[in-house]
């Protein structure tokens, strides 16, 4: 079943620059624009690697990441999705990308 | 030549003279003026060992401590003067020597961007750097002044530095502080400790300062060789435990609790990326020094039995 809002794709702010390093199954991010370092895990690093590269709405970002990890694309999976979304959008990381304003 | 070198009197005039005397630490020469005479002793006692440099060198830090009237005239105060500014307010004249240290730091800690600096005890033994990063109250202090007693070379007990594009870390030794309980815990660990004079009402507390063992001194040019990173926990009564943590865990608490990697930015990303590249990282919990020393002598003398 799709939950409202997992339609809206979304998009990497433009001019963001990120560095990556991992350890184990573990992922730093360093935004060189605004100089903040994020912990992120596998499925995170995945989604936000997969925004970097194109639009997404949340319903295709579960499922790349899904096949990508090999993990179930459920309900579950698109919930924590959208809120980490939601968080990348409030740190002003990713935007909608059909925004016209 | 050292301050060990001068008498009580030349101490005195040196550090009251107009141009006050000029310590090595480690890459940094500070010209300290202090015109609060009780504090000479203390000063020549803690930095006996501290190489006096050249009365012409530049100075990377130029701290004044002078006397201040309070409002009351009764009181006694205070003040720092740094870098020719009276860059914080006056304070009671008792807490001058705790004071003092703390200047110091803010200097070392604030100034220096040509240099990385993380928030971290460092200590070295058999070629090998460890660091000692963790939360006030951790214990870092108290185990690092433990270590440096046992024969680790102490490089700071605040302070792991390095040059971007390097990974070695650069020694600044100096007094070890002591807070409150780990005083005591010292003194009984080490009763041969030199240990300056207490102060008590400071905001943390009651703080003393161990004086630097001689070797850590001789060798303040030599860096070491980051291998370890290790998070101390003191936990009264608990058996001495090494486990495993998380790199990434590691590069963020760092970077949280570095003193430069905002204003250095990419390029402290790059740096702290190679110290946690360089090292194996821990976490230790402790309730007996000698437990804890043990357990860090047979991780660095590759025990893998050491981790559990």
């Amino acid at each position: 079943m799709m939950m409202q809002g997992y339609e809206q794709r979304w998009k990497i702010a433009d001019q963001l620059r990120l560095r990556w390093r991992s350890w184990q199954d573990e992922y730093i991010v360093y935004n060189c624009n605004s100089g903040d370092t994020h912990l992120l895990n596998p499925i995170a690093a995945e989604a936000l690697k997969n925004l970097q590269q194109a639009p997404h709405s949340i319903e295709d970002l579960s499922q790349v990441v899904g096949d990508k990890l090999d993990i179930a694309v459920d309900q579950t999976l698109q919930q924590n999705l959208h809120r980490f979304v939601l968080k990348l959008a409030h740190l002003g990381l990713v935007y909608p990308a059909d925004d016209t304003r | 030549m050292t301050l060990a070198d001068l008498s009580g009197e030349e101490l005195s005039a040196r550090l009251s003279s107009r141009n006050g005397l000029a310590l090595q630490l480690g890459p940094f020469i500070l010209r300290l003026q202090v015109a609060l005479h009780e504090l000479h002793p203390a000063v020549g006692l803690l930095y006996a060992e501290h190489e006096i440099a050249h009365d012409e060198s530049i100075c990377d830090f130029w701290v004044r401590l002078i006397p201040r009237p309070g409002l009351a005239p009764w009181t006694k105060r205070a003040r720092f003067v740094i870098d020719d500014c009276p860059t914080f307010d006056p304070f009671a004249r008792a807490l001058a020597l705790p004071m003092l240290e703390w200047a110091i730091n803010w200097c070392t800690f604030s100034r220096p961007h040509q240099f990385f600096m993380l928030h971290s005890a460092v200590l070295e033994k058999h070629h090998q750097g460890i660091l000692l990063p963790g939360p006030p109250g951790a214990g870092k202090s108290t185990l690092c002044a433990a270590l440096a007693l046992r024969g680790w070379r102490l490089l700071s007990d605040e302070l792991a530095m390095t040059r971007p594009g390097h990974i070695d870390l650069i020694p600044v030794p100096r007094p070890i502080g002591l807070k409150n309980a780990s005083i005591d815990v010292i003194r009984a660990f080490e009763p041969g400790a030199i240990i300056g004079p207490v102060t008590t009402g400071t905001r943390k507390g009651t703080v003393a300062h161990l004086k630097p063992p001689r070797a850590a001194l001789h060798q303040a040019q030599q860096p070491a060789r980051p291998r370890w990173i290790v998070f101390p926990a003191f936990k009264a009564g608990a058996a001495a435990t090494l486990e495993p943590a998380s790199k990434a865990q590691t590069f963020l608490w760092l970077a949280n609790d570095a003193f430069n990697f905002h204003v250095l930015g990419e390029t402290a990303f790059d740096a702290l990326s190679e110290l946690i590249d360089a090292c194996d990282c821990y976490e230790l919990t402790y309730g007996d020094l000698d437990e804890a020393i043990t357990r860090l002598n047979a991780l660095i003398d590759g025990d893998g039995s050491s981790a559990t």
